[in-house]
């Protein structure tokens, strides 16, 4: 009886075949790919003490239209770099989105210099599954996310992307291209917007402060829709320029920020009727005016030594 | 009295205190000692115990030992054995005072040697154990000791290896005196038995003292027919052992004549074997398949056995085959023995279990362990770590000498995943089993076994957002080490492993780890 309730249990241990997911390698191509958390801009959104009383006027009005501005109110620049740093990061979580999804579950395919994940449902998306495909080269990475209808054989390539790492977790640099059009025709995204013919993302992280350029390129035009680039330093301060179209008139603007919200704003006019026209604000925590200066309406309000952060070179 | 040492038959005298011819009442007393463990150097004995708890069952039931007037020393020391001798010294004299005559039995099971008996790592002298019994406020003391070279005690008494001796007729007189029954001479092993559960001497005293030493069937089995029943059985079952034939011994120095009655058995309960029944050696065996009593029964002899209520197997050996049946005795209630209970069976249904079951000995253990990967591909995913845990250790539960044990630990360390330069923290989870086999050398025990283990092995990535990764497996391997078993039931061990653990995730790999442990243990 002892030793067969020895053996029964020996049987037991024996029949729990080994499992997992530990891989080295898994790593290192996971570690490949950008993550959202990694690349969005690390500028909080509007402090709860932001004053918004003041003359409402936005850097969006003409600039002829613009009345005295005082120290203390709201900065309209800073709102505005707030405003670009969320549709930012909207467009990383868009480029992102199905990365992310794919790869939170284990691979389902490993070769020493591949690995595939799916195909998975595709979350968020009935009736869908989607597919990455990774392959690695040394310290070079390329992939391509995929979807389909369930129960069909057609394959539509959504995303591509490349790395090269240089060391540390997901440093290195990389570039991601998300074809929107693929997704309407496919029907997987039928929503998206027919105005974008792509959204790419190019990125460094070997050294900080990691840089991040996002662009949402415009169908039949050149000119994109919108465009961000972004820095990031590991402390919490950052830098954004972006551009805005109001009108027929395209306003070019440079944000730095420190990690306790308060920065400056260059912005200038780069085409339209008012080109050459700038306009600096210098902000405190609360994105209170500390300094104000428009090319086109003199004097400045504030005093310009009060800017926490230097005029850019 | 003594006798002549060149005398081999020496007639021994004993008075039975009838309770017609004498108004005195007889309170009887009885010292039951019984220890597996000898000195430094010895080797355990498994059956000492259940000798003496047997013995004392027997004598309450029937030798006429009240419950309160029995003294049960098991795996004690002599400070112990000392004590509970004097606590019975004490209630004799004071049933003295009463005006009741006494009658004192110590009983051992054991280790001797050295001229002393063995508790333990304590040790009670012969001499000064004889001096006391002699001494004892007793009118009767009648010592008996199963234990190797235990006729070191009636050495200077004289006769050794007398099979009997012989009963004087005569009118009962009040006896009063020291009696030693040994189990083995002073020159000889006292030897256990696997089959029996115990000592071949105790065993056959038990036997007799139920009743198959009743030669004058008058339902008694006085002192001079079990020490008979009890020698010639015992020369019989080892004559032809390794260590030797091994003969009991007595000695005596009493006044009275007439014999004294050990056990009385009851007319009521039992199992009867019919003078009609067919002549041979039964055999009745327990519900744990141990023979409770061993009968020899001859042609148109009636034997009555004096056997506790509860369910049997007979057995009866036939030379091709056995003869086997069931009976159940009931409370006040006697079974006669038919041959028309039993069937023919063969060898392989015999009842009575080889493997004796043991008493396991238990132990507990916190242990602290290094683990390490022999390859450079397994360290580099599964990272030298420290673990802590616990162990439960069953010695002797599936043969002598053999520990099953069972251990959990937990540990956890941070590393980087190389090359790449990612930290993580990693933990691991192991339960446990292995079977090892001892070599008790003293307090020192070196062993070696097997082991099987189940992994879980965890890392979590600080940072970065990578998913948290894990491996489970088995993983066989062997173990080997040496404890130490310090005092007070404390010990050492030093350990080592080696085991096999196959991964086959980045690819099919077979790999190995080893594992050194320090551990502090206490026995249950």
């Amino acid at each position: 009886m002892k030793a067969l309730a020895f053996v029964s249990m020996l049987a037991l241990v024996l029949a729990v075949s080994a499992c997992g997911n530990y891989s080295n390698d898994d790593i290192a191509f996971l570690d490949a790919l950008p993550s959202k958390a990694q690349l969005d801009s690390n500028l909080a959104s509007a402090p709860a003490s932001a004053k918004t009383s003041g003359s409402g006027v936005s850097a969006s009005e003409a600039p002829g239209m613009w009345s005295a501005l005082a120290v203390g109110q709201t900065a309209e620049l800073a709102t505005d770099t707030r405003g670009a740093s969320e549709a930012f990061n909207a467009g990383i979580f868009l480029v992102l989105d199905l990365l992310q999804q794919v790869t939170a579950l284990p691979p389902s395919e490993r070769k020493p210099n591949e690995r595939v994940w799916g195909p998975y449902p595709a979350a968020g998306h009935a009736g869908w599954v989607d597919e990455l495909v990774m392959t690695r080269d040394g310290a070079d990475f390329t992939y391509q996310g995929r979807v389909r209808r369930s129960g069909t054989e057609a394959w539509t390539t959504v995303l591509t992307g490349a790395f090269h790492a240089t060391g540390g977790i997901r440093k290195g640099e990389g570039d991601v291209h998300l074809d929107v059009p693929a997704l309407i025709s496919s029907g997987f995204d039928p929503t998206a917007s027919a105005d974008v013919s792509s959204v790419d993302l190019s990125y460094q992280t070997a050294v900080s402060p990691i840089t991040v350029d996002l662009v949402l390129a415009q169908v039949g035009s050149n000119v994109p829709l919108a465009a961000y680039s972004y820095e990031g330093a590991d402390d919490g301060s950052g830098g954004m320029r972006f551009s805005v179209q109001i009108g027929s008139s395209t306003l070019d603007v440079r944000s730095e920020w420190l990690s306790s919200g308060a920065g400056r704003a260059d912005a200038e006019y780069l085409a339209g009727s008012y080109v050459g026209a700038t306009y600096t604000q210098c902000w405190d925590v609360s994105d209170g005016i500390l300094y104000s200066s428009q090319s086109w309406a003199p004097p400045p309000v504030g005093d310009a030594s009060n800017c926490p952060i230097p005029p850019p070179q | 009295m003594t006798s002549s040492r060149a005398t081999l038959w020496v007639p021994l005298l004993l008075v039975l205190c009838a309770p017609v011819a004498h108004a005195q009442a007889m309170r009887r007393f009885a010292l039951i000692a019984g220890n597996d463990h000898g000195g430094t150097g010895t080797r355990a004995l498994r059956y000492a115990d259940d000798d003496a708890k047997r013995i004392a069952s027997i004598l309450e039931r029937l030798g006429g030992v009240k419950k309160g007037d029995v003294r049960l020393v098991l795996d004690g020391t002599a400070e112990d054995f000392l004590r509970a001798l004097g606590e019975l010294e004490k209630r004799a004299l004071a049933a003295h005072g009463h005006g009741e005559r006494t009658a004192l039995y110590v009983y051992y099971s054991g280790h001797t040697a050295h001229d002393a008996l063995e508790l333990g790592q304590t040790s009670l002298p012969l001499e000064s154990l004889k001096h006391r019994l002699a001494e004892a406020p007793a009118d009767v003391r009648i010592g008996i000791f199963d234990s190797c070279h235990s006729g070191l005690l009636t050495r200077t008494k004289g006769v050794r290896r007398a099979p009997a001796f012989a009963i004087q007729s005569q009118p009962a007189h009040d006896a009063k005196g020291l009696v030693i029954l040994t189990s083995s001479s002073a020159d000889e092993d006292s030897q256990e038995s696997d089959t029996i559960g115990g000592s071949y001497f105790s065993y056959h005293l038990e036997s007799g003292l139920l009743g198959d030493a009743d030669s004058s069937g008058d339902g008694k089995v006085t002192l001079s027919e079990a020490y008979a029943y009890a020698y010639e059985r015992t020369v019989a079952d080892t004559a032809d052992s390794a260590a030797g034939a091994q003969h009991p011994t007595f000695s005596f120095d009493l006044e009275g004549n007439g014999g004294w009655v050990l056990t009385r058995l009851p007319r009521h309960e039992g199992v009867v074997l019919p003078a009609g029944l067919a002549a041979g050696v039964y055999y009745l065996v327990n519900g744990d398949g141990l023979i409770a009593a061993e009968v020899w029964k001859t042609k148109g002899e009636e034997k009555r056995i004096a056997l506790a209520p509860g369910d049997y197997r007979v057995k009866r050996r036939m030379p091709d085959h056995l003869r086997l049946g069931e009976i159940s005795i009931p409370q006040g209630g006697t079974v006669v023995l038919a041959d028309s209970m039993l069937h023919d069976a063969p060898f392989s249904d015999d009842p009575v279990k080889g493997l004796v079951p043991e008493r396991t000995h238990v132990h507990v253990s916190l242990v602290g362990t290094f683990q390490s990967f022999f390859e450079k591909y397994g360290r580099a995913r599964f990272p030298s770590v420290p673990l802590f845990g616990v162990e439960l250790q069953l010695d002797d539960f599936f043969r002598r000498n053999w520990s099953w044990g069972f251990d959990v630990a937990f540990g956890g360390t941070h590393a980087t995943v190389p090359n790449l330069a990612v930290p993580y923290g990693f933990s691991e989870l192991t339960l446990g089993t292995s079977i090892v086999a001892r070599w008790p050398l003293g307090r020192l025990v070196p062993f070696v076994g097997g082991r099987v283990a189940l992994l879980s092995l965890k890392r979590s990535f600080e940072g970065g957002g990578l998913p948290a990764q894990s491996y489970s497996t088995f993983s066989p391997g062997i173990v080997a080490g040496l404890t130490w078993h310090v005092a007070g039931g404390f010990n050492l061990t030093a350990r080592g492993r080696v085991h096999y653990l196959f991964y086959d995730v980045d690819e099919d790999r077979s790999l190995a780890y080893w594992e050194l442990a320090l551990m502090v243990g206490y026995s249950l």
